[in-house]
Parts: C-alpha cells; structure tokens; sequence
C-alpha cells in the first residue's frame, strides 16, 4: 500500500520524528505537524494530513497513546504521548537511522567512487 | 486479544479520527484567519495544505484493517452480490455441479462401506487368508480353499505365522427345535478360529481348545442376526440345545453384530473336525479349507506371500497327481474380502461412468465461467485502471468460483445423504449387498469437499489467469470506442465454442458407449430360452435314494408324470439350471498326453435328462441330443458346446472324438464319445464371457440332487401345483424348493444388474442434460455478447436473413470443428475400454454419429435463438446499449 509520505521520506522517517517529538513533549496533531514542519525549517516537504495515517500506526503498535483533553487555546484535542515501548523504539530506530545515514554519507562522499 | 478489540471498537476510533481531522482543519484556518486571510482563503489552504481528508480518513483506517479477512468477507459480499444478480448462472452452475458431486459422491459410499472400511477383527492387516489358485480357474475369483493336508502341512512348516486357524465353506443346514424348521448357513471352524480373529462374543464364549474333536464336537455359537430374528435376543439361549441336521447341539455363545466377514454369510459357528493328517489323494481333492493366520512379529505380509507360495510349489512337486496346476497365494483380510467380491468391475464401471458425469460438470461450469470471464473483460479493466492489483483480482474471482464450489458442494452433500439412503434400500436384493452398511461417512465427506474444492480450483484459475493479465488501454478501447468485440476477444470465444463442443462430445461419447457396453453384457443372449419355462429343487434323501438306479428311477417316473400334464410341452432334469452358476469339471481329451488333474483344462458340467436340449431352448448345432437310449448299459457319450468345441477341436472335427471327465469316483470315469455340438449359454446372468460347457446323460451318471425343469404352453406358474402333486405322488414326504419360473429366478440373480442399470442411466442421462445445459448456455452466451455487434450491422443495412444466416455459419463452423476434435480423441475409446474390461465388446458406432449430430443441433440451436432475438432488436437498443 502506498502512502503520502513515502513518496517524500523513506519509510518509517516521518514516524521516528513523531516519536522524537513526542519524546520531549506530548503534542496534539496539529502542534506535532507545526512543530515538526517549523524545526525542519520547512525542508520537508510534508503534507499535514499525511501525519494522521501515521500516528494511527503508532497507536496501534502501541507506541504512542492518545487522551482527549483541552488544549492551552481552550482547544478540544487529542493529545499524543510517548509510551515506554515507544521510546526503546525511537532509540532503535534512531542508531539504525544513523548508522545508514553513515553509511550513505560515506557512498556519496566526494573522490572515493 | 488486542486485534479482537479493535475490530470492536473500530467504529469509536473512526469517529475519534474524523473529530481529530476536524479540529486539526479549524485550528489551521483559526491560525491563518488571525494572519489576516478570509475565512474562505483560509480554508482552501488548509485544505491543500492538509492534502486529500477522505484519502487520508481511508489511509489512517487502513491500519487497523486486518486486510486479507476484511479483503476476503469484501470479497465474498461481493461475489455473493454478483453470484445473486446473474441468479440464472448461479443456479446451473451450483446444480450441476451439485449433480456431478453427488453422483460421485454416492458411488464412493458404496465403495467406502465395501474396501475402506476395515473388517471387524482386531488388528486385521495382520490377518492373512490361505487359499489356493487354480492355473486354469474359469471364474473371476481365483480364490479357492485348500485340501486338509495342506493345511496341516503348511501349519507344520511356515515360518512366517504364529498361529492358523481352518474354516470350512459355509454349508447349508438344517436347523429344528424352538419354532420353524429352516435352513441356515452353518461354518465349521477350528477351536483356535475366534481367538486367532480376535474377536469375542456378544454373549457366552467362543469355542474351548479341544471342542474341535471328535466327540466333544455338539456346540454351536449363533450369529447376531439369527439370534435376533429366531430367538428374539433371548439371553437365555446360552446353553439351550438347537438341533442342526437332527443332531443336538448346545448354543455356547452369540457373535457380535459387526462380526460379517463377507462374502462368508455365516449365521452359526460350530466346531471343525478334522481327521489327522491323511494324506491320500481323496483327502487332498477335498478342498475346503480357508485358512486364517496371524503374521509372526516382523514378518510383513509379503515376505509370508513368498513362503506360502513356496508352501504350494513344493506340494505340487510332492504331489504331482493332486496337485499339479495349484498353486498357494495368502493376502490380508482386507484385500482378501474385496478380491472375493465379484461386484468388483460394477464398480469400477459405477465409478468411470460418474466420473464422466463430473467431468462434464467441471467443463460446464469452466466453459460458463470462462465465457462471462470474457463478458466482463471492461469491468476487470476498469479495476485495474483504478489500481487494483492483479492478485486481489484473481482473488475476487477465486472467491466466486469458490462460492459456487462451496454452494455446489453443499447441496451435492444432501443429494448424497438423500441418494445414498436411495441406494441401500436398493441394495437389499442378496445378503452380501445387505451386509454393506451404506452411510455418508468421514471419508465421503472428505471426497466430496475434495471433488468441489478441486472443480473449484480447476474452473476457477482458467478465468482468474485470464482476468490476470489485463492489458488495460486496450480491453477498455475494445470495449467501448469500437463497436463490435475486437479480434482477439472472439478469437477466444471461437476456441471456447469449439473447445466446449469437443469435450461434450467426447465425454458424452465415453459415456454413452461404456454405458452401452455394460447394458450389452447383461443382455446379451443367455443361450437358451427363459420364457415359460417353470423349476424346482429337488434333493432326495441318501437313506431311501442312496443307489443310483433308485435316483434315476425316481426322476424318469417323475418326468413321465410331467410331460403328461395338460399345458406341459416338455420336462427334464439338470444338475444346474443354464445362468445359475454351473459347477466345473477338469477333463482330457483322448490323443493328448496324460497331466495330473490340476493341471487339466476345465468346463462347466452339466448332467442332464434326454429332453434337456427342447425343454431349454437350446439348439443343437451338430450331432445329436441325448436319448433314452444313452443309458447305464450304451457307450458313454457326451455333448459339448459350441465354444467347446472352436477351443478344442480348431478343425472342427470334434464329433467322434473322446473325452474323459474328471469326477470323484474313478468308477464313472471313462472315455465318452462327443455325440453333438450346442449352443454356449451363459454360466452368469452377469457375464458375457462364454464358456466351454460339457454336458452328461443323466441315466449314466445319475444324482441325488437335481433342478428340475418344464416347458409350459402358457404362464408356468400355474403348472406350479400340478409339479408339487406330480412329485408327492411319487413320495408324499419329498421336499421341493425353489419353484419358481425361470424368469423369476433369473430376476434373483439379476436384481443387481437392475440396479446397476437404473445408475448408469441416471448418469448417462445426467451427463446429456449437462452437456446440452452447459454448451447451450455457453454458446447461446457468446452470441448473445455480439447482439450489439449485429444490431450495427442492421442499422447499417443488412439484411437479416443475411446476418442470420452468418451467425449461423459461424456457429456451424465451430461445432463441426469441435465434432471433429471430439471424435479423434473418442475414436480410441472402445478398444482402450475393451482392454480395461475384458468382456467388454464396445461397439456402436451409431453413438459417435448421435452424439455429434446431437451436439451440432445443440450448437445450432443455441446461435439461432439468440440471433433471432437480437434481429428483433431496435438497432438503436443495440447501439445505445453501452
């Protein structure tokens, strides 16, 4: 099945900075969107609603979780937050990130092909 | 169970996700309004920004499908929306197969209750049967008991058994005391005979070692069935005394109630006594012995084939007289039963004849699905236009195959439990049939889901490939910008057409001409004359006819009192009655060397009175017939039959020449001159194999035990008393059995074949309904997927008769090439039928002409109905029809 967001990032990237995110916050969808979009500085080129698709396969891997609150903008949101399993996946998944962006870095590297 | 949860609670987490959705698109437009935009600019770019929410919405709830289960119930509501709306294609395809299913899976019941169901003894593949073979045996069933001295011999010296038991063939008694005097088949064992079995009592106890001897001997153990029925399951019948041919015997025991082991109908056990070890050659023609024996530990059934029949080459070595031309075989329980059943090539015949029935199903079914396969050619190209994957559409069409599978198999199931009770009922005829406890067990049901799954997959995956490989732009530019179907596509449905024909017509033709050869070989001339022909049994007793001369005076008296009945043409008396399984004799032709007994040729023996010939209707071919002058005191003299007569005499010189027929006592054998040459009858009703016969004078070997026979003006029934006063008068106290006419007999002995025949023509005459159902609506489908086509063409101007007159071309053109693939693969079939079954004689060429007459018509008939219908179109129907 293809969706949104891989034909930007590969897959699983846009869910690693969701749990990155939820790691120093819980946010609601909006604010996780917003806040992603702004740290990139826009680089990436991410569709809003691309975000739902994948906070559902979070919360079904029980990675996440989501309560229904009130936001500071008297708000009715669903606010995300990071579960234990979550962060041992985030770690996971981040030194497995790093070690292919290495390996990538090194590819690409200028006068070594 | 978190997957269960969610399947539950799915409804509150799409409302969550929507709601969710909802706010996250205010929030933004709330942001962007406060940058200054208007409600609507805010909104649109929210909206873009956001991306596509339906998408989205359907994206986020794909996660918690559990795809291929909600794939497969999406599938089955579809297929079964599909399935309800073409209900007319639905029905004949679930019929069908229904019938094909069902047909199968009745025969395999029978078969079941007859092979696969084990016999009821403990351990029974380790329980072997010895029986001797016979070199030139002249029965189906080579399968006969063994002498006593082969018995005693074997069981000294196997290595490969720890125990044997003897049986004697079951015998006819008489059985008195506590009610009605009847006859009842009584099987003498050996003390060791249960044990070695395995097989215990109902009631009561089974026979003790040493009740097999002389003496000690009066002991008796009841078959569930007659104790039952004659005792009214009395248990107080332990240790009551029966009388057995007016001797006192104490009943010891009752069997179980599966204790059968067919084909032995045994209804009483009594102890086997046998004499010690004779070893004399009287002793060793008397073969009456089935041996049963239980393999040693670690000995497998073939490595005490190889000793047994080691057992029997050295007996024959050692006893060249007796034993020449018998050999030894033992096989398991089982295989031994089965073997011994000579309903064994019915039901082979039962099985190939609904085997065709089901193929021609499967084809239907294939044909139809393959042609709306084609029909939906856009419908599979717009789904793969918007991006269905081919494994999800070969899986669509799987699930609808499978569905009718499923429909069909299910309502084959209740055909079968219904058709199956319809069978047993029929099979009540003789008690070797009633013995087969007919039910639709775990093996019938195992067959019958593995028939339909397997129709399934075969009419499945030939439209699924089909379907599989879409090439889109063009099936959709097919389909709609040109008018009438594109190349390729009637290309398919022509090999379609053609294909369909050529396998109706040669099924339909397998069919019809092994259902017209088993129908031959029941009715195939007996030989002699059936009608008006009335019999009886007549046995006199030894202590007042033990001579001879006092049997044969007994029975000329009775025929000179016969032929003077009013009504009665002619009367005599035979040791067999022709159709009613003849006893056989070896014997020696004169000029030819001198072999021992066993090794000698061997025919069907008949002792007969002189008027025997006219009173059967069985016409002299050369020579003569008996007459009253062929007595005690001429030469002897002997007839034989016509088959006889090309086997042995090739020359055609057999009158004249001598034979000498083997019997038991040495006194009547001697050299008998052939005096004539008579037709062959048929030894079995079933049977069409005819065989070498010889006939003897009655007065030169006179019997106790005759059937006695008289040829009637008018219906022999009512000469029924007249025979009874006729023999009473000679002896008030003789017993007759078995009056009856000779057709009545013959309807005994033939109820099966009725049987067998009612089936055959049940699937003959289901493979032609299916073949014309399904190649009717195949064809009449294809034409009817051009009545666009045809409708342009009138609109355009041409005439109808014209364009009738193509399709009906067209038509014509591809039923005849089918006809002619269908009748080079049908060609072989009567000699490759006439090899399987031997006796077979396939002819009938008439049926390869009918049936590919028959299937053209059908053709034919099936372009021109819908062509006519199509000419009646509005040609603006036709074209707007999109």
């Amino acid at each position: 099945m293809k969706t949104r967001e891989q034909r930007d990032l590969f897959p699983g990237a846009l869910e690693m900075m969701i749990l990155k995110t939820l790691k120093r916050q819980p946010l609601h969808g909006y604010a996780l969107v917003q806040h992603i979009k702004r740290t990139s500085n826009d680089l990436l080129q991410i569709e809003e609603g691309s975000l739902y698709p994948a906070l559902q396969r979070l919360l079904r891997e029980e990675l996440v979780k989501a309560e229904w609150g009130i936001s500071s903008t008297n708000r009715r949101v669903r606010t995300y937050k990071l579960t234990a399993k979550g962060a041992k996946h985030l770690e996971h998944e981040v030194s497995r990130f790093e070690k292919m962006l290495e390996g990538i870095t090194r590819v690409l590297a200028p006068g070594e092909s | 169970m978190s997957w269960l949860k969610q399947l539950f609670s799915r409804r509150r987490l799409y409302g969550d996700l929507s709601e969710e959705i909802r706010e996250h698109l205010e929030e933004k437009v709330e942001e962007l309004m406060a940058g200054g935009m208007s409600r609507e600019e805010a909104t649109y770019a929210a909206r873009r920004e956001f991306g596509n929410v339906t998408l989205v919405e359907q994206d986020s709830r794909t996660v918690w499908r559990w795809p291929s289960i909600e794939d497969f119930l999406m599938d089955l509501r579809f297929g079964a929306r599909m399935l309800r709306k073409n209900s007319g294609f639905t029905a004949i395809a679930v019929f069908t197969l229904a019938l094909g299913i069902a047909a199968n899976a009745t025969i395999f019941s029978f078969l079941s209750a007859w092979i696969l169901k084990k016999p009821a003894v403990s351990d029974p593949d380790r329980l072997m049967v010895v029986y001797g073979t016979n070199s030139n045996e002249l029965r189906e069933v080579n399968q006969n008991p063994v002498s006593a001295p082969n018995f005693f011999t074997w069981k000294k010296e196997n290595r490969v058994f720890s125990q044997m038991a003897a049986m004697d063939r079951d015998e006819v008694v008489n059985l008195t005391g506590q009610g009605e005097p009847e006859r009842v088949s009584v099987a003498r064992v050996t003390a060791n005979y249960f044990s070695i079995l395995g097989v215990s009592p109902a009631l009561g106890r089974t026979f003790a070692v040493g009740e097999d001897q002389s003496g000690s001997d009066r002991v008796v153990i009841l078959s569930h069935a007659l104790w039952e029925r004659r005792y009214g399951s009395d248990p107080k019948v332990i240790g009551a005394t029966i009388r057995v041919n007016g001797e006192s015997h104490t009943v010891i025991g009752v069997m179980a109630a599966g204790f059968v082991l067919p084909p032995f109908l045994t209804q009483m056990w009594t102890p086997l006594v046998l004499p010690d070890a004779q070893q004399n050659a009287a002793a060793r023609e008397n073969r009456n012995l089935y041996l049963f024996a239980r393999l040693k530990t670690g000995i497998s059934a073939k490595q005490a084939r190889a000793e047994i029949a080691t057992l029997g080459r050295l007996a024959a070595e050692a006893f060249p007289d007796t034993e020449k031309g018998w050999g030894a075989e033992t096989l398991p329980l089982q295989d031994f039963m089965i073997r011994s059943y000579p309903a064994g090539s019915a039901m082979v015949i039962f099985m190939s004849a609904a085997g065709f029935v089901l193929l021609i199903a499967c084809a239907n079914i294939a044909g139809l699905l393959l042609a709306r396969a084609a029909g939906r050619g856009k419908e599979m190209a717009i789904r793969a236009a918007i991006g269905a994957g081919r494994g999800r559409m070969i899986r669509q069409l799987l699930t609808e195959a499978g569905l009718i599978a499923l429909l069909g198999g299910a309502l084959g199931l209740a055909l079968t439990f219904w058709s199956a009770r319809a069978l047993q009922s029929a099979l009540a005829f003789d008690e070797q049939s009633q013995a087969l406890q007919l039910a639709v067990d775990g093996h019938v049901l195992f067959f019958t889901s593995a028939i339909s799954l397997l129709a399934a997959l075969l009419f499945g995956l030939a439209p699924a490939l089909q379907a599989g490989t879409p090439n889109v732009s063009a099936i959709l530019k097919n389909d709609s910008a040109t008018v009438s179907a594109g190349r390729g596509r009637s290309r398919f449905r022509s090999v379609l057409v053609a294909g369909e024909v050529a396998l109706a017509v040669f099924l339909l033709t397998g069919a019809a001409l092994f259902i017209k050869a088993a129908y031959d070989v029941v009715h195939s001339d007996p030989g002699f004359d059936p009608q008006n022909l009335l019999t009886a049994r007549l046995s006199l007793a030894n202590a007042r006819y033990g001579k001879a001369t006092t049997q044969s005076a007994f029975f000329q008296e009775l025929l000179e009192k016969l032929k003077v009945l009013p009504g009665v043409e002619s009367a005599a008396v035979t040791s067999n009655l022709p159709a009613w399984d003849a006893g056989d004799v070896s014997f020696r032709l004169k000029g030819q060397e001198n072999t021992p007994a066993g090794a000698r040729p061997r025919a069907f023996h008949f002792v007969v009175s002189p008027d025997y010939l006219r009173t059967a209707g069985i016409a002299l071919i050369a020579g003569r017939g008996f007459t009253e002058s062929d007595n005690a005191n001429a030469p002897a003299v002997t007839l034989i039959c016509e088959v006889f007569a090309r086997r042995y005499f090739p020359n055609g010189d057999a009158i004249g020449k001598q034979v000498l027929i083997d019997s038991g006592d040495a006194k009547s054998a001697q050299w008998r001159r052939i005096v004539g040459i008579v037709r062959s009858v048929k030894i079995n009703p079933l049977d069409s194999v005819t065989h070498a016969e010889i006939y003897e004078p009655f007065l030169q070997r006179p019997a106790s035990s005759m059937a006695v026979m008289v040829r009637t003006k008018s219906n022999p029934d009512s000469l029924a008393p007249g025979l009874r006063e006729a023999v009473w008068a000679l002896d008030k106290d003789q017993p007759i059995t078995s009056v009856m006419s000779m057709q009545d007999q013959k309807t005994i002995e033939t109820t099966g074949s009725g049987l067998i025949e009612t089936i055959q023509a049940i699937c003959a005459g289901m493979a032609l309904i299916l073949a014309v159902v399904g190649l009717y609506g195949l064809v009449s489908f294809s034409v009817g997927q051009c009545s666009r086509e045809l409708g342009i063409r009138i609109a355009l101007g041409a005439e109808k008769k014209n364009i009738l007159r193509l399709v009906l071309r067209e038509g014509m053109k591809l039923a005849l090439i089918g006809v002619a693939i269908g009748l080079v693969g049908a060609f072989p079939l009567p000699r490759a039928f006439g090899s399987l079954f031997p006796g077979f004689h396939v002819a009938g060429g008439w049926i390869f002409v009918l049936v590919s007459a028959l299937m053209s018509g059908v053709v034919v008939l099936a372009c021109y109905i819908p062509a006519r219908r199509a000419m009646h179109l509005d040609p603006m129907v036709a074209l707007r029809y999109e």
